[in-house]
């Protein structure tokens, strides 16, 4: 079974690179009037073919929890879950509801102390941001007074007042770039300090996020044998390009040799070691990626039985795989994290059913909407649905403007047909960007994505696991 | 943006490529293409914003 997540708008952000490099270009890109919300721009994507079987025999929610069709999509008439759905969720809440409560006071008490530091740090950058993008739009309009005192100077050359005008909004013009240039020197300072002071927030994070997934191993007297195999393919980067050949497996070697890249990569590979259970999500973890240059960020995937063992986490397995994740030179470890997560969901039943479970019980009573009229101008497809229930609090509480958390929060609840969601990778993405914030704003939802990627509450999949018996095969 | 001497331009675009730089740090791929949201990140920074239709009071067209 595959799906197939696919940019269908190609992206090209070196025209970003370029566009910065002129002010011209700039100006082209701009029209001077309010913010509204921005680009956005992608078109009927996403995709997931082929459908699913929604888990096990005796799952629940597997094809409801999907919502709709979005195929169809421009009238927004999609299939509506129904009020009540989702017992799956809250039924593995309530079975490890100790365990979960523990653990998220562990993290609570893990994060505590940096999070005060990391507080204050963002509350530094956000100030310093403002105060540039104020700057920024003086100077854009001191601009355009002077280039109007220019254009009536031209027709009067010799206008002595127009002269003395042009002189005193150069001399405020010069002020304003300075201005322009301090505010940006503080902006890159704050930011770079918050940086600083979430590392030191993620490491104290990740130690009581691998307490937890070491305890659930502990628990079912499993081996800790795949995370070092985890940690060998990370090591010797066997995973990169080993889903293609040739050209593409030669360049995405090439491009995720790159330091940028490594960096990225390597944080979200130290993330993915300590939040996700490698005795479980092996596979997902593994998931040979592909480098482009520039791309929308895809994960091609195709349903694997986590609990076979010869495709599990050797190099030479890695090649024989279908499904991959296609990521751009330029994408940041969350995104990284965002498409290990679609391969999570897919590869483990279980987690389809949860996950399914969870985006029907929280959207039930909304109409989903396309993405094309509730954010127009910004290029989303017709065939683009969902509904944001409220998951926006979790965005608001990481640091998300309320515009992006708007958005955030729709696409969080996008339907596709029945068998994907972004309730996982979106998820995983709060996780990574600030655990303890998502926990308190959304326990709920904070509970699923901790309790899939550490195992907790994949109790059908840690009980196969624990018999050595393919998932959804009685005991 | 202001434009008052040669030097301006590029200390002005390396500011904009940084601008870029840690406003992409926000990109999820919920947002769509990353250039678009790139050139929400540019727009947003120079009191813009970016447009679905062409600019008619720019000679020099639109990017979108």
């Amino acid at each position: 079974m595959i799906a197939v997540f696919r940019p269908t708008r190609p992206g090209d952000t070196d025209a970003v690179l370029r566009c910065v490099r002129t002010l011209r270009a700039v100006q082209a890109v701009i029209e001077r009037r309010d913010c509204g919300t921005g680009a956005g721009g992608f078109k009927p994507g996403n995709k997931c073919a082929g459908g699913g079987d929604g888990g096990g025999p005796d799952s629940g929610g597997g094809s409801s929890g999907g919502g709709g069709d979005s195929s169809g999509g421009s009238g927004g008439s999609v299939e509506q879950a129904k009020p009540g759905d989702g017992p799956l969720v809250k039924a593995a809440r309530d079975e490890h509801r100790k365990a979960l409560d523990k653990a998220r006071k562990n993290l609570d008490k893990a994060q505590e102390k940096a999070d005060a530091k990391f507080a204050e740090a963002t509350k530094k950058f956000y100030e310093a941001k403002d105060a540039h993008f104020d700057a920024s739009d003086r100077a854009a309009k001191l601009q355009e007074e002077h280039a109007g005192i220019i254009q009536r100077l031209s027709a009067d050359p010799t206008n002595a007042t127009l002269q003395q005008s042009l002189e005193r909004s150069t001399g405020m013009l010069e002020e304003s770039s300075k201005a322009f240039e301090s505010t940006h020197k503080a902006m890159e300072k704050a930011h770079k300090q918050r940086e600083k002071v979430r590392q030191e927030m993620r490491s104290a994070v990740q130690k009581a996020l691998r307490k937890e997934c070491d305890s659930v191993n502990k628990e079912d007297g499993i081996e800790d044998k795949r995370r070092e195999q985890v940690q060998h393919i990370y090591g010797i980067g066997s995973h990169v390009g080993a889903a293609q050949f040739g050209d593409v497996a030669e360049r995405s070697r090439v491009i995720a040799s790159r330091t940028v890249v490594q960096q990225e990569m390597k944080e979200a590979q130290a993330f993915a070691m300590n939040a996700v259970n490698p005795e479980i999500h092996v596979q997902a973890m593994t998931t040979p990626i592909v480098f482009e240059e520039s791309v929308r960020a895809s994960a091609t995937v195709r349903e694997i039985d986590h609990d076979a063992e010869q495709l599990v986490g050797s190099a030479t397995s890695l090649g024989n795989r279908s499904s991959y994740t296609t990521l751009s030179a330029n994408d940041s470890a969350s995104t990284h994290v965002h498409e290990m997560a679609h391969h999570m969901e897919y590869t483990t039943p279980e987690v389809r059913e949860l996950t399914n479970d969870f985006l029907a019980s929280r959207t039930a009573r909304e109409s989903p909407v396309q993405f094309s009229k509730k954010f127009p101008d910004v290029g989303y497809a017709d065939d683009e649905v969902g509904s944001p229930d409220d998951f926006s609090k979790a965005f608001k509480a990481a640091g998300y403007s309320d515009e992006h958390a708007e958005r955030l929060a729709h696409y969080a609840g996008k339907r596709y047909d029945g068998t994907m969601t972004e309730v996982l990778t979106m998820g995983m993405e709060l996780m990574y960007k600030d655990a303890r914030a998502f926990a308190a704003s959304d326990p709920e939802w904070f509970d699923l994505v901790f309790g899939v990627a550490s195992g907790r509450i994949l109790s059908k999949t840690r009980k196969a696991r624990k018999e050595q018996r393919p998932y959804g095969t009685s005991s | 943006m202001a434009v008052t001497s040669r030097d301006v331009v590029p200390r002005t675009t390396e500011m904009l490529s940084s601008t870029v730089r840690i406003g992409m740090a926000d990109y999820s791929p919920a947002f769509g293409d990353p250039l678009m949201f790139a050139a929400e990140v540019l727009a947003r920074a120079v009191g813009g914003k970016v447009s679905a239709k062409p600019d008619v009071s720019s000679e020099a067209g639109v990017v979108y």
